[in-house]
């Protein structure tokens, strides 16, 4: 079986030199945070460990982390990491299909109870007793609950399995449910976005087999060193920001200024990820960059948060669409009104007791 | 008449917004980095590796710091995931090394103290293969698990 | 404690003691200051132009929010403190007396007061019990609700690890995401808005036409009665 091989064996079988090996290291120490020291440390713990099987299941999804996944930075990065895990079981991605392909999913349970990773690209919908995703002829939410029973650690891939993504949004009619409140009794690690950042999905699996030990997590459990801070911490538009700059429309001097796009929705202030860092297609560029505010696509129900061009949320369920700040201002108004009335009944009454008072006072005299 | 030369265009040149680099206040903290990990290399031979990718530089800053060290006489390119160029500097023991990938795009550049970069030297591992693979050539039969780049 | 009509026919009584003065106003400032700045963070001003590093005006707004913030919450946890030490009316704005009958017979008589179906306002040593009623939910409850959701917000700059982030980080996960606590937020400057524009209105309406004196009672601390009826 091959993952009794180091990953290092596989490499070495698949044709890729030790130089190629050292570079790899060298740009995953690089692109998870650490000190170049690391890749040493990176480089013999691939030479020493055997690999760690992976299960990939599909849920209600569009697979667009996987082709996030597969466009890494460089195309033999995720080849390495490709090899460097088991990928015993992706319906997307493997050659056997039907019964066999099921099969494996029995198999590496059974095999390696307790110590594969269960990566989850999707997420299971739980109306209608799960008929809105049927694997090999079962739910989906089935098939997620037994791979999960013995795995080692989850890993949430993207907003769908993190949040509940598009498929979850208002009404939510199949009642797609993300991946942690159905499996409670597993360490979940959530590798947010839609899809998430290709350099991200690598870092993260690398980062776990490296050190044998799933990254740190913030409360939402998200992996600090990707998603400790938010886009707009880390924009490169941000002095534009401080200084009071803004694009205010989106043919404007600000836009091809390059000014930031605040005024004009961007979730960047509400949104954590590494975009502005790591950034996308091989660091070419992010969404900000090419001149578009961030939608917050890595951050939990970001469907239902309104229009993506504006950053005040837009409140529904008082009959017609309402932010904040129109409320707030008819609100003021009506007050304003209301007491600027009441102020002139008190007046007109003052005036009323007094004479009344002043007559009682004739009439006593 | 288009009328589109009626729309003012004004061409900002990109040198309008370098501005004038401070100091180069970050250049110059590696730079004492630098000669730090130089006396250590000295005296005990340990080697240090600096990410140049990780350091907050501003404009002019690495323009600054690759000026400093100069050019040296060693020029090397490994072919290894992409290209790897390998710069000696004017400073002996003290190397450039700039990670590209196969668009010939940086991915990410180190300043490496040591007497060779790790990255030239010969690994270990392919060494002790090393008699095995030349026998096989002189025998006339090729090596079982020969990688293909290094044939 | 809730103080009603007072038995003993007086003249003035010593209210509102001098602490408390201070905190009104550092506080109505603060308020004021957190509106206006907090207002103009999340509609902010006209573009400006040149470069972004001749400015600071986004930077200097935000400064000035948090410094007014961290006034305001400084003084919130003095007025606290100021609960326990001060005179019987400090503790005013920390307890409602919900189970009191009397209470809610004197909050009708306080409506109808200003719905103008009672002739004469009752007289109130401490706040009546309306402006008592929010007060508390207001000023309390909305107050700590504003510096719980105002710092969770402010720990995202802080970092995860910094002393906010620990103190208030989990607020965010519990009301959904960062956009959630900062839309709360900034629907509780509006309440604030509001009531501020009822409580100065109400004030110098009732120094006018009810029975005691108020808005010099919260310069001077002596709460004078018009009158020596009960």
């Amino acid at each position: 079986m091959a993952t009794t091989e180091t990953f290092y064996e596989v490499m070495r079988r698949q044709g890729i030199t030790r130089r190629s090996f050292l570079k790899y290291c060298s740009l995953t120490a690089t692109a998870l945070g650490l000190e170049p020291i690391f890749a040493s440390k990176i480089a013999h713990a691939m030479e020493t460990k055997p690999r760690t099987p992976v299960l990939w299941l599909h849920g209600l999804e569009c697979t667009c982390c996987s082709e996030s996944f597969i466009r890494s930075a460089h195309p033999l990065v995720s080849d390495v990491v490709l090899s460097m895990i088991s990928l015993d079981y992706d319906d997307t991605l493997m050659a056997s299909a039907g019964h066999q392909a099921e099969a494996i999913l029995g198999e590496i349970r059974e095999k390696y109870k307790g110590n594969y990773i269960l990566a989850v690209e999707g997420n299971p919908p739980l109306n209608q007793d799960g008929m809105s995703c049927i694997i090999g002829g079962r739910p989906f939410v089935d098939q997620l609950k037994e791979v999960a029973a013995d795995c080692k650690a989850v890993i949430s891939w993207g907003s769908c399995a993190s949040w509940g993504c598009v498929q979850a949004a208002h009404p939510n009619p199949t009642q797609a449910t993300p991946v942690h409140k159905v499996i409670t009794d597993k360490p979940i690690i959530k590798v947010p976005g839609c899809p998430p950042i290709a350099e991200v999905m690598t870092g993260v699996i690398t980062y776990m087999l490296t050190f044998d030990r799933i990254p740190e997590l913030d409360r939402q459990g998200r992996p600090k060193m990707f998603y400790g801070q938010r886009i707009h911490d880390k924009c490169y538009r941000r002095p534009h920001f401080d200084a009071g700059q803004y694009v205010e429309d989106w043919d404007d001097e600000g836009a091809r200024k390059g000014y930031c796009l605040y005024k004009m929705g961007c979730k960047g202030p509400t949104t954590y990820n590494a975009c502005s860092t790591v950034r996308w297609n091989n660091g070419v560029s992010f969404p900000i960059q090419s001149g578009h505010g961030c939608i917050g696509c890595s951050e939990d129900g970001f469907w239902d948060k309104g229009s993506f061009y504006h950053h005040v949320t837009t409140t529904h369920g008082f009959g017609i669409e309402a932010n904040a700040d129109k409320v707030g201002i008819a609100a003021a108004g009506t007050v304003g009104a209301a007491i600027t009335a009441h102020a002139a009944a008190s007046a007109i009454q003052r005036i009323k007791q007094r004479s009344g008072e002043h007559h009682e006072e004739n009439d006593k005299a | 008449m288009s009328g589109s030369d009626q729309i003012p265009v004004s061409i900002e040149s990109s040198a309008s917004c370098s501005g004038k680099p401070r100091d180069y206040g970050n250049a110059r903290a590696v730079l004492g980095q630098i000669r730090h990990a130089l006396e250590r290399l000295i005296a005990s031979g340990e080697e240090t590796r600096i990410d140049l990718n990780a350091m907050p530089f501003g404009p002019g800053d690495l323009e600054h710091l690759t000026n400093c060290l100069g050019t040296g006489e060693v020029q090397a390119s490994v072919e290894a995931l992409g290209p790897t160029r390998i710069q000696e500097t004017a400073i002996p023991g003290v190397w450039l090394v700039d990670y590209l990938n196969a668009e010939n795009q940086r991915l990410t550049l180190h300043i490496e103290i040591a007497n060779v970069p790790q990255i030239l030297c010969p690994q270990p591992q392919d060494l002790a293969l090393a008699i095995d693979r030349l026998d096989a050539r002189l025998d006339g039969t090729p090596a079982p698990n020969t990688p293909p780049l290094s044939s | 404690m809730y103080s009603g009509v007072p038995t003993v026919k007086r003249t003035a009584v010593y209210v509102y003691q001098a602490p408390v003065r201070i905190w009104h106003w550092v506080n109505a400032l603060a308020i004021t200051t957190l509106t206006i700045s907090g207002y103009l963070i999340a509609n902010p001003l006209p573009t400006l132009s040149g470069e972004a590093s001749d400015h600071y005006l986004m930077g200097d707004i935000r400064f000035f929010h948090f410094a007014a913030a961290y006034i305001f919450m400084v003084g919130f946890l003095f007025r606290i403190y100021w609960a326990f030490v001060g005179n019987s009316y400090s503790h005013q704005l920390f307890t409602l007396p919900f189970w009191r009958r009397r209470f809610w017979s004197e909050l009708v008589h306080e409506l109808r007061w200003y719905a103008f179906l009672e002739k004469e306002p009752r007289k109130y040593v401490g706040h009546n019990p309306l402006a008592h009623l929010f007060m508390v939910v207001i000023i309390t409850v909305g107050g700590l609700v504003m510096i719980v959701t105002g710092m969770a917000l402010y720990s995202e700059q802080t970092g995860l690890g910094s002393w906010q982030d620990k103190l208030f980080g989990w607020v965010i996960p519990l009301v959904g995401q960062s956009q959630d606590v900062r839309m709360w937020h900034h629907w509780g400057m509006w309440v604030l808005v509001v009531f501020v524009m009822l409580h100065v209105y109400t004030a110098i309406r009732e120094d006018i036409m009810s029975r005691q004196s108020l808005i010099s009672t919260m310069i001077s601390g002596w709460r004078m009665f018009k009158d020596d009826r009960p």
